[in-house]
C-alpha cells in the first residue's frame, strides 16, 4: 500500500467506526436524560458505563487520526495571533466540571507581560487540553493543578541567522502520582502507559502525550517533564513567540 | 419546545437507520416535523415533494455522495433556497471548508451532542 491509499484506508475505517458510536453515545445519553421514565441507580450506572466507554472509543479514534496525519506529514499549521491568557482561561474552563467533580484546585498564573502569541490556535488549545487532562487524571482528590505561563528571552542558537527571540513557556504542574525517572522519556511514546496494573484506573488512549509532543514539535518547540514519584509532575513546553521563519 | 420555528419541517438524509431515528426523536421532542430519506435519490425526491425548511444531509450515501446531492439541489430553483447542512463524521478542518464551498449552509459532526443538537439545527432555520 502506498501512502495515499493507506491514508484513505485508515481515514475510511475511522469514519466507519465512528458511525455506530453516534447511536451508542446518543441513545445512552438520551436514556440518561430520563425523558422516557425514571431509571434506578443500577440502570443509570450501566448507562454511564456504556456512554463513557463510547466516549473513550471516540477519543481513541480522533487521537489515532491525528497521529496518522503527523506520520504522513499531512498536518499543517494555520498560524494566527491570539492572547495567551485568554487561551489558558478557555482551556481551564473546558475542564472546570471535571476538576470540581474530583475536588482538585486549578490555579492559573500568567507571567508579567504575557500577551498575544502567534501559533495554530486550534492545535495550541489541543496541547493545553492534553496537558491539563493528563494532570487532572493522575491527581487524586484534594490535589492541585497549576498552569503557568511566561515569556523567555533566549539567545539564538550558534550560527543561527536569527536575532535573539522571545519564547513562550507553559508549565502544567500537578500534585499527582508522579513518574519514575526510567519512565519519564517513554511516556511520550505511542501507547505507553506507566504501570499496566494501574492504567485500569486511569483510562486513556495512551496517545495524548505523544500527540502533544508532535504538536509542540510542529511549532518548532520542545516539551519535557520533571517529576518525582508520588510527589507530582511538571510538564513544560516552549515554542517561539513569533514564527520568524514564515 | 422549538426555539424558532415550531413545526418546521426537517428532512434527514442518512443511510444509517439509527442515525435517522436518533435525530428524529430529538427533533420531534422539540416540536419539529421530521421526514426521512435513506439515499441521495430519495432525499432529492422528498425535498422536491415536501419543500422542507432544512435538509440534514449525510456525506457518505450508498448511491451518491453528499457533494453530488447538493449539486443537484443547488441547480433546482424550486429547492435551492433550502439550507442544506452537512451531517458528517468528517471533522477535519480542510474537509469542512470543502463543504462550505460546495454550498452547504454549515455542518453538524457526528457523533453529535444530543443536548445541543436541536439548537444547532435551529441555528440554520431562517
Amino acid at each position: 500500500m502506498n501512502v495515499n491509499s493507506e491514508t484513505k484506508f485508515i481515514s475510511t475505517i475511522s469514519h466507519k467506526l465512528k458511525t455506530p458510536l453516534n447511536a451508542i453515545l446518543g441513545f445512552s445519553e438520551l436514556l440518561l436524560e430520563q425523558v422516557y421514565g425514571t431509571l434506578n441507580e443500577k440502570q443509570i450506572h450501566y448507562l454511564k458505563n456504556i456512554h463513557s466507554s463510547g466516549e473513550n472509543l471516540l477519543t481513541l479514534l480522533n487521537d489515532l487520526m491525528d497521529l496518522m496525519n503527523f506520520r504522513w506529514g499531512e498536518t499543517q499549521l494555520n498560524y494566527s495571533d491570539f492572547p495567551l491568557p485568554l487561551a489558558i482561561n478557555e482551556a481551564c474552563e473546558s475542564v472546570k466540571n471535571w476538576v470540581a467533580k474530583k475536588n482538585i484546585s486549578l490555579e492559573i498564573k500568567n507571567g508579567d507581560g504575557v500577551s498575544v502569541i502567534r501559533a495554530d490556535e486550534a492545535k495550541f488549545m489541543k496541547i493545553l487540553h492534553h496537558l491539563l487532562s493528563n494532570a487532572i487524571k493522575f491527581t487524586q482528590s484534594g490535589g492541585e493543578v497549576k498552569i503557568s505561563t511566561q515569556f523567555l528571552k533566549a539567545p539564538p542558537d550558534e550560527g543561527s541567522p536569527f536575532s535573539p527571540q522571545i519564547y513562550i513557556e507553559v508549565t502544567v504542574a500537578d500534585t499527582g502520582i508522579g513518574i519514575q525517572p526510567q519512565d519519564q522519556e517513554k511516556i511520550f511514546s505511542e501507547f505507553y502507559q506507566v504501570d499496566p496494573n494501574r492504567s485500569q484506573d486511569f483510562e486513556g488512549t495512551g496517545l495524548g502525550l505523544c500527540i502533544t509532543r508532535e504538536l509542540v514539535k510542529l511549532h518548532r518547540g520542545r516539551i519535557w517533564v520533571e517529576s518525582e514519584a508520588s510527589k507530582g509532575s511538571k510538564f513544560s513546553f516552549v515554542i517561539p513567540r513569533i514564527d520568524n521563519q514564515s | 419546545m422549538g426555539l424558532f420555528m415550531a413545526g418546521a419541517k426537517i428532512l434527514v438524509v442518512d443511510d444509517i437507520r439509527l442515525n435517522r431515528e436518533l435525530a428524529k426523536d430529538l427533533l420531534e421532542m422539540e416540536g419539529y416535523q421530521v421526514l426521512e430519506a435513506v439515499c441521495g435519490k430519495e432525499g432529492i425526491e422528498k425535498a422536491r415533494q415536501n419543500k422542507p425548511d432544512i435538509i440534514l444531509l449525510d456525506i457518505e450515501l450508498p448511491d451518491m455522495s453528499g457533494l453530488e446531492v447538493i449539486k443537484v439541489i443547488k441547480k433546482d430553483p424550486e429547492i435551492n433556497p433550502i439550507p442544506v447542512v452537512a451531517f458528517t463524521g468528517h471533522n477535519q478542518h480542510e474537509e469542512q471548508e470543502k463543504f462550505l464551498v460546495a454550498g452547504f449552509a454549515g455542518f453538524i459532526s457526528k457523533p453529535f451532542d444530543i443536548k445541543t443538537f436541536p439548537q444547532m439545527v435551529a441555528k440554520f432555520l431562517k
